[in-house]
């Protein structure tokens, strides 16, 4: 009758790799029914070691990872970002597109200011010419006297 | 090129345009690091939440700020973390000494490991996504939830031979991500 004992211990080197190689160095992790007889390798084969040691690296690395965070939390803080952000400017920002598209620039000020400008000086040179034209001398300064004689003092103040 | 690709700070300014992708992937990317410091600060899972929160919030708000270049994003948020878990402190226990609890005696070491704990989260989840969607699976049940192997194999509707197989394919790949990354994985 074969040893119990000894049937739960007996597998081979490249099944233990085999199996360490999915499950990792963490006994805690291996098949229970395989449990015992990796653990006989791990503890008598020189070989396993190395194994047991590169899993390990890989199984300390995975541990390293944070935790996943509540999915719930992830979504309220993406729909958070409805209120908190700027508005996308390229898509949305209709009123500030508008102003951008109808706020007189500096060059139009500039431009408004030498037309009136122009328009001053044309003023100044061409009224008197106007005058002139329409109105015989004698009579303009007959207008003057006229207004002079009614409204300005006849003395000396 | 997708916003997965993009830099922390190529997803800041993008987020400081009102970019609402690139403030999903920053928290896809970072939130599980911040809320790994809020829980190691504030020692309560409802309140590290609220803080976790409210780091991102102050986030949305500050990007058009973000001058690139001027320090790492991971140090940013961990600053702002830290005040803000240093804040519902005071509000939970004003009489507390805040110091003693929210300032570590050298905090640019904090900082700095602090950092590298972002940094190889980062490249472990990153190592985990370029598997199949069956060796993630097969990995996230067996190995971080523990589940017996016979339960994994009927979850996933393979067999128990199928799944070492699946797990055994999912660690090599693993092996080869993350032994290139080596230097980078170790937290000093």
């Amino acid at each position: 009758m074969p040893d119990k004992k000894q049937d739960e211990t007996a597998m081979s080197l490249d099944d233990f790799a085999a199996l360490i190689a999915a499950y990792g160095a963490k006994p805690a992790h291996w098949p229970d029914d395989k449990r015992a007889a990796m653990q006989h390798i791990a503890d008598n084969e020189p070989q396993a070691a190395a194994l047991l040691a590169r899993e390990a690296q890989l199984d300390d690395w995975l541990d390293a990872r944070l935790p996943s965070p509540p999915d719930a939390l992830q979504n309220d803080i993406i729909a958070a970002m409805d209120t908190a952000l700027p508005q996308d400017k390229k898509s949305t920002d209709v009123d500030s597109a508008w102003l951008h598209t109808t706020r007189p620039s500096r060059r139009a000020y500039g431009a408004a200011l030498m037309a009136l400008a122009a328009c001053f000086a044309f003023g100044f040179v061409a009224t008197p010419m106007a005058v002139d034209a329409l109105t015989p001398e004698n009579e303009l300064f007959a207008a003057l006297d006229i207004i002079s004689a009614t409204f300005l003092p006849s003395e000396p103040l | 090129m997708t916003h997965s690709d993009l830099s922390d700070d190529e997803l800041l300014a993008l987020i400081g345009q009102g970019q609402q992708k690139a403030g999903a992937v920053l928290v896809e990317r970072h939130l599980s690091y911040v809320l790994h410091i809020c829980r190691r600060k504030l020692g309560h899972e409802a309140e590290a939440e609220e803080a976790a929160q409210d780091v991102f919030t102050s986030v949305w708000k500050n990007a058009v700020n973000w001058q690139p270049g001027q320090a790492k994003v991971s140090t940013w948020l961990y600053r702002i973390a830290v005040n803000r878990c240093i804040d519902i402190l005071r509000r939970r226990r004003p009489t507390t000494d805040i110091a003693a609890i929210a300032e570590p005696a050298d905090e640019r070491a904090d900082i700095e490991k602090a950092a590298q704990v972002s940094d190889r989260n980062r490249l472990i989840r990153s190592a985990l996504t370029t598997l199949t969607d069956d060796q993630q699976q097969a990995i996230e049940l067996v190995y971080f939830k523990e589940m017996k192997q016979r339960d994994a194999a009927e979850l996933m509707g393979v067999t128990l031979a199928a799944l070492e197989s699946i797990l055994r394919r999912a660690r090599s790949g693993l092996h080869q991500q993350l032994a290139a990354q080596r230097d980078n994985l170790e937290v000093v």
